[in-house]
């Protein structure tokens, strides 16, 4: 560890937050951990300074080091943190505990878990103010009103007698934002605040905070993986790789000039809402995220990086100013200075075999999922009336050969219920399913072999979805065996199989918990294809891995599609990446579609008003796109209380009148292939709407007029 | 969060090994492991070479504190208490152990067909094991076996039967957690038939928790066992049981001291020794791996 | 941290405070106002057994007979030597009529029963009758079957009329409380012509008996009796517990400690230890009616091989006398016939067994209480009984358990409490048909014997009879006999005047005095 920083007091002065060289290690049985390496930043007023990295790059780690909170094997080892001019590494742990929670706030990732179950909204805030603040019980009552109100809460009065679990997942951030503001914080860490949050809850939350910020001037430290986020609230970026900081500087700089192959290849990996699989592949990086005990000797990027030298491999580099206040980690930054397409030209233009449209494998008229809410059985024998949760309301869809269908939606809308219907793990309580033109039995165990052949499923979480007693190679050979086929195919197909999705054929004997999480996903798609499927349904694959990751499978399904002509249906709430990967789009909302068409003909309008609202809502990593800002009141619906009428009337922001609460809205096509369902004519839809995602950029075939 | 690991991987330890390093590590189950491989030694091989029968008699010279002769000492009728401690060893571990299997076997069942099929069938039998668990164990057993006699069977019998609700109820539970994971969605897709589910894809996920409820289950089993014993009501005398020796010997303890502390040093120290193997156990199998590679 | 361990450590204190208030007792109880004699005064601890009723006509636990030793007092009052004793009795004295078989007893006079009223012929009318009526169904109804009619010539006078002559019907009679004929509820109310007085019954935890001020008899020197200022019975049933209570001070007195800690007493200097043989004896009864110990052969093989000094020194801690398979004593004096023991003879047991026909060896199982001594008694015989090729299997069982299904058990260890006379273990054991005939044993002579007995009025030819009993269960009988346990009790230094009785219950403390250093 000999690389010096050098210090940044020009840059930032005065700074509320000021961590210089800090070293973080942790001690396990191999000896200590430099989970953090010689980090500095610093943080004035008023500042949302965004700290960006993937899964193992200390980000959380160098949170908690801040506020002094690391586990018991955690140690800092070398460097200081400041606020506000108090050097925190010295204080006492008393004294330190009186830090928290008045001079430095925290919010977290899962807003219930935050909070106290058993205390209400009001007293909760309430505690806070009285505990450091030092106010009375009354005028803490009355201080929790005034921080709800000052978080655009409807209705303070009311939700500050409600338990927590009586609001839904947004409003309880809002009001662990409001417990984390009460006592005027000179520093706020939010740590993931809105990643599990629906898109148009997230959106909101951000304007929120950004409004906060001009009226509470403290220093902010917002750590992501999410860099659509970071271009949309922070004034300042640090990316963050296994430890270091490799580039540093305002959110234009790093985002135009991007002067380290890490960040290129970060912003590479990410589909751009306005790009289809047609024109562009995405650029994975190569290589894996190094362990912390054994750190490549040199830059650690050198292993994965592009434009690696012998140099690069042998000599730590330190942190240079490329420009006024952005620093970077590279030594041949100047090559990527003023070429910001230079490593981003892998982007081109893919090899893409145009076909034609095959028929349709898979069609699904009126489907419709009806949950009872029973008490157990028991209760159920003496219910009466009985309330459903109509999770699947009557939806139609059809898949074609080759080509992959995406459903996209927030939270409750149903669509993981509508693929476990198709897949028969649920039974759909009517409308049909039919597979190449046969009728399937809804559940799954009255399916012939062959219509369950060619029905297979990649699920959301990698870890969950293979048998940690067996090997990988076993997990993928059980539908060959299935099949009956003999040992020595079966090992030849496994073989083909691992290649087909990238992996070494050395992997065969590994358990599940020696591969990442992206590796174990490939598996997954391996043991799904083992089967010949004609569709694979994926569900929410991507959601719990790393965007680089992210990158290389979609790369893979796209790959595979190719060569195999499978059908998929793409199933998840990252509009980006199903706009990148479908072919067709279909955007559910509570249980119904709301508008379906072709990947291109859904982000253009005449927009579904929902479909224009995610749309506003997402997150964009450049700072040079423009996005229309359509805000939704409100939260999901539950789906036991459906709204009559459209089902989008109470939250809609182009309501028209009566006539959205009370009657279904018609379906209306666009296109042949493009439908929309609502009150509003499509001319009226086009005279109102506008392109919601504008590029400011060079390729004019983007800039259209209404 | 995933951590990517590098794709050279260094060599996988067997199962076995990892094993071996996690009861390493901790000083406790190591000397927990000690003293239950003792006692299995000394029950498996101990009656071979016992100085003395453990009934035989020699009632001049009763009540004889430790000796070079007898290192334990001699009790009310002469007999040696080593001879009798070392014969009485078998007989605990095969009791307790035999009716610790028999819970946790029976369990397993219960619990994997309870917590798969859900149900009617779940609410019935989560039903009946608690009513089995509000009956206070010792009373059941002592009325069970007035009622039927108290002989080897029947006690291991009884045992067994008290401890199956906790092991249903552990068995469950996990199961409950494992089949909504997506490897149990997955075999349900391809179809595969409710066994092979049951077996191939639970069950295996289901025994380093069996592991460490079994041998908590052996743990209470011992105790049970002895205090049975110390009721009358395990193996008739003369059969060297623990607990009825510790009885016999209650009204000589101000006299001989000896006489009573063998056995029951004896009986406390397996249950401690078997109850820090199982709370290694459950540091090593639970929950999955050895932690060493995992760091915040 | 500091406040976690100031709040343990007042916890802490206020337990230990509340256990030494708790063990704290409460010294010598107040002393009376005018103290007569330097031995007066005091109140004593005694640990007694668990009991059950008040009503004296319903004895059953020794802790019912010791508690109603204290508060009554007898017709006849059985001395220490098992002989009646007029000076303590409520009778003056009594007289046999030969030919009207007639009992007359002369009642003292000015007897005053606690509450004041004078006792006459009356209320000892009333007792017995109430002790021989089968609807009030006490014990002893057979007993007293044989009394023909009692009547009261006067209020001092009680006859009682026989059907048969009875030898022994002193003894009969003696150690029965006198109950007040006018009390209409003797289940609770304890009202009786003894030393103290009850003043508080708690039968789980303990008896408060004060001094009767009105207690008709006196001392040698003329000063009224007793000396104790009161009593208090401790309900301590476990014997190792009574034994530590005594040795902690919290008890003055208590009745049989455990035989195996009587190695301590030498060891304990403030402690008496007081003993008498008594005829308190355990036996191996076998079935007499069922094969294979209806061939004599057999029971005698069984008795051959048993070595009894063992037993007595491991099951009794050699606290007692070796029995001679009789359920006569050495304590009934000269009703005991001293013959040696039988010399341990394998080989002639299992000759006589091999003629039996069991060569091979025999299969037994035997049931016993699982107390000492009759477990230990078990364990023992059946290391004995390997020698001769018998294997027997014990089972044992909870005492309760044991007494419900005694009498038909066809192998089990029993125990047998003082009698006033062996004439009465006949009658309840061993003649044909007796009520607890446990062996199902009957023999002719035996019987014709025990009903000579029961009426024979010489006391030498009683003796003769009793001598030959003896050989006969030496020669055929169905039990083995290992040994006759003494009484015991122990007491502090400072309790005088403990004179050790036959019966063990029946310690007369009338006279204990209190001599507190």
């Amino acid at each position: 560890m000999t690389d010096m920083h050098r210090s940044k007091e020009t840059i930032v002065p005065d700074p509320i937050l000021d961590v210089k060289n800090l070293t973080v290690t942790y001690n396990t049985d191999r000896g200590p951990v430099y989970t953090v390496r010689n980090v500095s930043l610093q943080i004035a007023a008023g500042e949302i300074y965004g700290l960006v990295g993937e899964s193992g790059s200390g980000k959380s780690t160098l949170a908690r080091a801040i506020v002094r909170y690391l586990a018991d094997n955690g140690q800092i080892k070398s460097g200081s943190v400041k606020l506000g001019g108090t050097d925190l590494l010295a204080l006492p742990m008393s004294k330190m505990q009186q830090v928290w929670g008045s001079r430095i706030t925290m919010v977290h990732q899962d807003p219930a878990a935050a909070v106290n179950p058993a205390i209400t909204i009001g007293e909760q805030i309430a505690e806070i103010a009285r505990l450091h603040l030092k106010l009375s019980s009354a005028e803490a009552k009355a201080k929790a009103i005034e921080m709800l109100k000052k978080m655009r809460m409807p209705d303070p009065e009311s939700v500050a007698k409600r338990y927590p679990h009586q609001l839904s997942g947004g409003m309880l951030q809002r009001v662990v934002i409001a417990i984390a503001l009460t006592t005027n914080p000179q520093l706020l860490i939010m740590d993931e605040p809105t990643t599990s949050l629906d898109v148009t809850t997230e959106a909101a939350i951000l304007d929120l905070v950004r409004e906060l910020l001009t009226e509470y001037k403290m220093a902010v430290l917002f750590i992501t993986h999410n860099l659509g986020v970071v271009a949309n609230i922070c004034n300042r970026v640090g990316v963050m790789y296994a430890g270091e900081i490799l580039e540093e500087g305002t959110v234009q700089q790093v985002f135009r000039s991007k002067l380290h192959p890490y960040t290129r290849g970060l912003l590479g990996c990410l589909p751009k809402i306005t790009d289809d699989k047609r024109n562009v592949s995405l650029t994975a990086i190569p290589g894996y995220i190094p362990r912390m005990h054994q750190l490549p000797s040199g830059c650690i990027f050198s292993p994965r990086c592009s434009m690696v030298e012998d140099e690069c491999k042998t000599v730590r580099p330190s942190l240079v100013e490329a420009e006024a206040g952005h620093f970077t980690a590279c030594r041949r930054w100047e090559i990527l200075k003023n070429k910001p397409e230079l490593l981003m030209d892998s982007q081109h233009a893919r090899d893409f075999t145009k076909h034609e449209e095959g028929p349709v494998v898979l069609s699904a008229s009126n489907i419709k999922k009806h949950f009872s809410v029973s008490a157990g059985e028991f209760a159920s024998l003496f219910k009466r009336g009985q309330t459903k949760i109509k999770a699947v309301d009557g939806v139609s869809l059809g898949v074609r050969g080759g080509f992959t269908l995406g459903v996209v939606g927030e939270s409750g809308c149903g669509k993981t219920t509508l693929s476990r219907c198709i897949a028969g793990l649920e039974e759909a309580t009517s409308g049909e399913i039919e597979l190449e033109g046969e009728l399937i039995p809804y559940s799954v165990a009255k399916r012939t072999p062959a219509q369950r052949k060619s029905i297979q499923m990649v699920f959301q979480n990698p870890d969950a979805s293979l048998n940690p007693h067996y090997t990988i190679g076993e997990s993928v050979s059980r539908p060959l065996v299935l099949m009956g086929l003999p040992k020595k195919e079966i090992q030849e197909r496994v073989r083909q199989l691992f290649n087909a999705v990238n992996l070494p054929e050395d992997y065969i004997n590994r358990l599940p918990h020696e591969l990442s999480g992206g590796e174990k996903q490939r598996i997954a798609i391996a043991r799904a294809l083992a089967a010949e499927p004609t569709l694979i349904l994926c569900d929410e694959p991507l959601s719990s891995l790393d965007v680089s990751v992210q990158a290389a499978l979609i790369n893979l399904l796209i790959k595979l599609q190719d060569s195999h002509k499978i059908s998929y249906l793409f199933i998840s709430h990252d509009l980006a990446a199903v706009r990148y990967i479908s072919d067709w789009i279909a955007v559910m909302y509570l249980g119904r579609i709301c508008e379906i068409g072709s990947a291109e003909d859904v982000f253009m309008p005449p927009y579904h008003p929902y479909t224009e609202a995610l749309l506003s809502a997402i997150p964009i990593p450049d700072p040079d796109v423009r996005q229309e800002r359509i805000r939704l009141e409100g939260s999901v619906p539950s789906a036991i209380n459906l709204p009559s009428g459209c089902r989008f009337h109470n939250r809609c922001p182009r309501k028209i009148g009566r006539i959205c609460e009370e009657q279904e809205p018609p379906w209306q096509n666009v296109s042949e292939h493009h439908r929309i369902c609502c009150h509003i004519t499509l001319d009226e839809l086009r005279n109102l709407q506008s392109e919601v995602i504008v590029r400011q950029a060079d390729s004019p075939r983007e800039v259209r007029q209404c | 969060m995933a951590i990517c690991i590098q794709s050279n991987q260094e060599y996988r330890h067997s199962k076995l090994f990892s094993i071996w390093r996690g009861i390493r590590r901790n000083t406790l189950t190591v000397i927990g492991f000690f003293i239950v491989t003792l006692f299995l030694l000394m029950a498996i091989f101990g009656p071979l070479f016992v100085p003395y029968d453990y009934a035989e008699q020699n009632i001049e010279k009763r009540l004889q504190p430790p000796s070079a002769e007898h290192i334990f000492g001699t009790d009310e009728f002469g007999r040696d208490v080593f001879s009798r401690v070392v014969v009485g060893s078998r007989n605990v571990f095969i009791v307790a152990g035999s009716g610790a299997a028999l819970a946790v076997l029976l369990g397993l069942f219960l619990g994997l067909v309870s917590g798969y099929w859900g149900g009617l069938l779940d609410d019935v039998l989560m039903r009946l094991m608690e009513v089995m668990m509000a009956i206070p164990g010792l009373l059941l057993a002592m009325l069970v076996l007035f009622s039927l006699g108290s002989s080897f069977y029947s006690v291991i019998l009884v045992v067994g039967f008290m401890y199956i609700p906790v092991v249903t109820r552990v068995v469950r539970s996990v199961v409950l957690d494992i089949k909504t994971r997506a490897f149990v969605e997955a075999a349900k897709l391809r179809g595969e038939s409710i066994g092979y589910i049951l077996f191939r894809e639970i069950l295996p996920n289901v025994l380093p928790h069996l592991a460490v409820e079994g041998s908590m289950r052996f743990v209470y089993a011992i105790f049970m066992v002895a205090s049975l014993g110390f009721l009358g009501l395990g193996v008739q005398p003369p059969a060297p049981d623990w607990g009825f020796m510790v009885s016999e010997a209650r009204p000589f303890f101000s006299v001989a001291p000896w006489v009573l502390f063998f056995p029951a040093a004896s009986i406390a120290i397996l249950v401690v020794g078997v109850s820090f193997v199982s709370d290694g156990l459950r540091r090593i199998l639970l929950p999955g791996g050895v932690s060493s590679d995992r760091y915040a | 941290m500091s406040k976690k361990y100031s709040i343990l450590i007042a916890v802490l204190l206020l337990f230990s405070l509340l256990a030494f208030g708790c063990s704290q007792n409460d010294t010598s109880g107040n002393e009376s106002g005018e103290k007569l004699s330097p031995k007066h005064g005091g109140t004593l601890r005694i640990a007694i057994d668990t009991t059950t009723a008040l009503d004296p006509t319903f004895l059953t636990t020794s802790g019912d007979n010791q508690a109603a030793s204290m508060w009554n007092d007898y017709l006849v009052f059985c001395g220490e030597d098992g002989r009646p004793d007029p000076e303590r009795s409520l009778a003056e004295s009594w007289e046999y009529d030969e030919a009207e078989k007639a009992w007359t007893f002369k009642l003292r006079k000015g007897v005053l029963f606690h509450d004041g009223k004078e006792m006459t012929s009356r209320d000892v009318k009333f007792t017995f009758d109430r002790l021989r009526d089968p609807d009030v169904g006490a014990k002893t109804v057979d007993l007293f079957s044989n009394i023909a009619d009692i009547t009261t010539p006067d209020e001092y006078t009680v006859v009682f009329k026989l059907k048969e002559t009875n030898p022994e019907f002193l003894l009969d009679l003696a150690d029965r409380a006198i109950l007040d004929a006018d009390n209409p509820d003797l289940k609770t109310k304890a009202n009786g012509v003894g030393p103290f007085m009850v003043e508080s019954y708690n039968p789980e935890d303990r008896i408060v008996l004060k001094r009767n001020p009105n207690y008709w008899r006196k001392d040698a020197d003329g000063n009224p009796l007793p000396y104790l200022d009161g009593l208090e019975l401790i309900v301590i049933p476990d014997k190792t517990a009574a034994l530590e209570a005594l040795r902690s001070g919290q008890v003055d007195f208590m009745y049989e400690p455990p035989s195996e800690s009587l190695e301590l007493f030498e060891k304990e200097p403030d402690i008496t230890l007081y003993t008498k043989p008594s005829a308190t004896h355990y036996l191996i009864r076998m079935r007499a009616d069922v094969a294979p110990f209806n061939d004599v052969r057999v029971r005698q093989a069984l008795k051959l091989a048993t070595d009894r000094q063992e037993m007595l020194e491991a099951a009794f801690d050699n606290f007692g006398v070796v029995g001679l398979d009789t359920p006569v004593s050495p304590a009934y004096g000269d009703y005991y016939l001293d013959a040696p023991e039988p010399k341990r003879d394998v080989e002639k047991a299992k000759q006589l067994l091999a003629e039996a026909g069991y060569a091979d060896g025999l299969k037994l199982t035997i049931y016993s209480p699982e107390i000492r001594p009759n477990s230990a008694i078990a364990v023992i015989w059946k290391e004995q009984m390997k020698d001769i090729g018998v294997d027997v299997d014990i089972q044992l069982v909870p005492s309760d358990i044991y007494y419900v299904n005694w009498l038909d058990y066809e192998l089990g260890v029993t125990d047998w409490g003082s009698r006033t006379h062996p004439g009465v273990f006949l009658q309840q054991a061993y003649v044909s048909g007796a009520r607890w005939n446990e062996t199902h044993w009957s023999d002719s002579e035996l019987d014709d014997l025990a009903a000579k007995i029961a009426t024979e009025m010489d006391f030498d030819k009683r003796v003769e009879m009793y001598h030959r009993v003896q050989e006969i269960f030496m020669e055929r009988g169905p039990i083995i006999v290992p040994a006759f346990k003494h009484s015991a009790w122990a007491a502090s230094n400072d309790v005088k005047g403990v004179k050790p009785h036959i019966v063990e219950t029946a310690v007369d403390f009338r006279s204990v005095y209190l001599e507190r250093e």
